[in-house]
């Protein structure tokens, strides 16, 4: 009784609870007030938690087995929600300048936010199922919120792909659950490495494959991710990047944990890589093709779902600092490109070809997106940079440079659609008719405030990359197994 | 000639699919593993209910968030708060008169049966609910049962002239309001011991949640299947309210 509590829980618990109220009072009119407190309060919440495991309702370790629900946490995670946290107050402080913002807008936001830190801290199979179906739920309904008939649309189809994938991922975990008799991750390893393989193990292995394919935007579910993403208002589509890219450092790791180092775990290893390289290819290629800059970001974002996913797939300690890393940094640049198309569409419009001559009117705005720009290409003093060098080393290490060809390639795509993108844009000349329409319509200052926060973050972290690889590195060591082709 | 391959495409991908969990299926061999110590140890009469709510009462509010969350954005599909309606109001600004919810509903024969029907269901969840601790049911059953009795009285009469007339606020309270119970019981877990949703007997040698005398102490397991019942039943009968009356979306995108 007289030790310190634990408040661990309270990382999901109290965005819940704010998320209930927030809806219950959402046309009130402090809802601004409360909401830039809420932005505030999030921030402390990945520091309340004490590392290691926490079980829910004291039921821990009962003849061998964990009997209820656990959560692990340790600094690697607790950097990863911190970062997530931190965006996510972004965008509600970014929301609070939008014309009609809402309770709804914010309780779906929390909700989110509390969702994928429980999938990110859950050591518990059924946990993590649970509180996916409720972030492909807040997705949709973000996307919704964007009110134009192609949002519904693609929110549409987004749900119906959301109802077949969380089953199948339910069917997963029900036969790892028959085969192993435990739901707990940790445990389920034990048994999984002392028994021999069976079908239903294979099966649930690809259910949750499937899963983790459609909650992070892996091919084959790449479209209707990149869909949501462009149909969504600019601002929220940079939190719903987040959510994914967090869906996939957590499943993925877990999958990791689950069946990292036995035997015919090989096969599957092969089948991820082989995923995320389509994914970056896919994604690339597809960016290249767009003339409308909110569907470029889309793919981009697939794309670099496609990186973060290679790191984490390679599977040793330095492919899950890399890819762990990535996803951190890209949380970070990405949103930043996210606000700013948002800055630029209400500037005019999101529409390439409509666009121009916008950076003797907003240097700054054009300065931090460039910065961006650069960071998610991976050139030298942002954190791109650092995170791709990462990657491409740990793919050399385990004997594959063909994958470290393909993400230099990419990475040069990026590179060439992000510089049209800030040409045409920022450089192209346009008329003075144009010039004068841009002079009158104003930018809320909250955008450019989250801008800046994250171009800041952009340039500290590729200046001081150990801040976020020393805290990650214990636990990569010890999922990850070193291993050579 | 197009349109014929990818139709054997996705045929061919869907039989190797189906037949791969067909095959996983088939080989199951259920491992007893943690059910051991679910069907060993005593908690309640109902061992179903100590599972969910005791042992693994945290994927339960989890559960019941999916189920908010639906309501919300199924709410956000009818209009309420968009950052821009210029779309629903095209497709519903336009019509004069709404007849959707002028409909009388079906005949006296159906009226006079669905009143009693609904009165005995919704007394049958709400029993379903409070016994959910030693009798098979629990929150979610029971609630689905008085919202099941709702949607029987709103089919058969219409929802203008429906005689259980559920406010649209009052649901949204009492849906926010079971949900915040479950949040805020689970707290005080954390104020006396540090586990979240800890199963509280008695505090300080002090019935805390006193349940009926000579029926079993189960703690905040009957308050929990309370909460969930009434954020399911007033979840469910949410949706049916926006699904049956276009009046919610008129109302959603005037203002």
């Amino acid at each position: 009784m007289v030790k310190i509590m634990n408040l661990l829980p309270l990382i999901v618990v109290y965005p819940l609870i704010m998320a209930i109220i927030f809806n219950y009072i959402y046309k009130s009119k402090v809802i601004r007030i409360l909401a830039l407190l809420m932005a505030l309060s999030l921030i402390i919440l990945p520091f309340l938690g004490s590392y290691g495991t926490y079980f829910f309702g004291a039921h821990g370790m009962e003849s061998g087995l964990i009997s209820g629900i656990a959560y692990i946490f340790n600094p690697a995670k607790q950097i990863i929600i911190f970062t997530l946290m931190l965006i996510g107050s972004l965008v509600l402080i970014t929301g609070i300048g939008e014309k009609r913002v809402n309770g709804l807008f914010v309780s779906l936001l929390l909700m989110g936010l509390a969702s994928v830190s429980a999938v990110v801290l859950a050591d518990d199979l059924f946990n993590i199922y649970v509180f996916y179906e409720i972030v492909a739920i807040v997705q949709t309904g973000l996307v919704i919120a964007s009110g134009t008939e192609k949002a519904y649309k693609s929110a549409f189809r987004y749900m119906i792909m959301g109802n077949m994938a969380g089953s199948l991922l339910l069917l997963g975990i029900a036969f790892l659950l028959s085969a192993t008799g435990t739901l707990n991750i940790s445990d389920m390893h034990n048994y999984l490495a002392n028994n021999p393989a069976t079908p239903t193990i294979y099966g649930g292995l690809l259910m949750l494959i499937i899963g983790l394919c459609y909650g992070s935007g892996l091919p084959p579910f790449h479209t209707v991710k990149a869909d949501i993403y462009a149909r969504a208002k600019p601002f929220v589509a940079s939190m719903l990047q987040t959510y994914s890219k967090a869906i996939l450092v957590a499943i993925m790791l877990v999958i990791l944990k689950l069946f990292g180092g036995l035997s015919y775990f090989n096969t599957a290893h092969g089948a991820l890589i082989a995923l995320s390289i389509f994914g970056m290819v896919f994604g690339v290629v597809m960016a290249l093709l767009q003339s409308d800059y909110k569907k470029l970001l889309s793919y981009h974002a697939i794309s670099q779902v496609g990186y973060v996913a290679a790191g984490l797939a390679i599977g040793t300690p330095l492919g899950i600092v890399a890819g762990i890393f990535h996803a951190i940094n890209n949380f970070i640049y990405k949103s930043a490109l996210f606000l700013g198309a948002h800055i630029v569409s209400q500037k005019k419009s999101s529409n390439l070809a409509k666009l121009g001559g916008l950076l003797p009117i907003m240097p700054t705005v054009a300065f931090m997106i460039l910065c961006a720009k650069l960071a998610i290409s991976g050139v030298p003093p942002f954190n791109g940079f650092q995170s791709k060098l990462l990657l491409a080393e740990a793919a050399m290490n385990v004997n594959m440079p063909e994958l470290a060809i393909i993400m230099i390639l990419v990475s040069v795509g990026t590179f060439v659609s992000m510089m049209k993108a800030f040409y045409l844009i920022f450089l192209k000349p346009c008329s003075e008719e144009q010039i004068k329409e841009y002079k009158t319509t104003k930018v809320s200052k909250y955008s450019i405030f989250s801008l800046a926060v994250l171009t800041i973050l952009c340039i500290l972290l590729g200046i001081y990359p150990d801040i976020v690889i020393n805290q990650i590195t214990p636990y990569a060591n010890e999922i990850g197994r070193i291993w050579t082709l | 000639m197009s349109y014929i391959n990818r139709e054997i495409a996705v045929s061919l991908s869907f039989m190797f699919f189906g037949a791969a969990i067909l095959y996983s299926v088939y080989n199951i061999n259920v491992v007893e593993g943690v059910n051991a110590i679910y069907t060993h140890s005593y908690i309640i009469p109902n061992f179903v209910t100590a599972v969910l709510f005791d042992w693994r009462g945290f994927d339960t509010l989890g559960e019941c968030l999916i189920l908010i969350n639906s309501v919300l954005v199924t709410g956000m599909v009818f209009g309420r708060g968009l950052f821009n309606s210029e779309f629903l109001k095209e497709v519903y600004g336009n019509q004069k008169k709404l007849n959707i919810d002028e409909i009388e509903g079906f005949t006296p024969i159906i009226k006079v049966l669905a009143i009693p029907m609904s009165i005995i269901l919704m007394i049958l969840g709400v029993y379903v609910i409070l016994g959910g601790h030693i009798t098979p049911g629990g929150g979610f059953q029971g609630g689905s049962l008085i919202a099941a009795s709702y949607i029987l009285a709103i089919v058969s009469f219409g929802i203008r002239n429906c005689p259980i007339n559920f406010n649209h606020k009052f649901l949204e309270t009492l849906e926010s309001f079971g949900a915040l119970i479950f949040l805020i019981l689970g707290l005080t877990g954390i104020a006396v011991s540090g586990y979240y949703l800890l199963n509280i007997h008695s505090l300080f040698g002090m019935n805390v949640f006193p349940s009926p005398t000579g029926l079993e102490n189960a703690g905040i397991i009957p308050y929990l299947n309370t909460a969930v019942g009434l954020k399911v039943l007033a979840g469910l009968s949410t949706i049916t309210t926006l699904l049956s009356s276009e009046r919610v979306i008129v109302k959603n995108i005037s203002d």
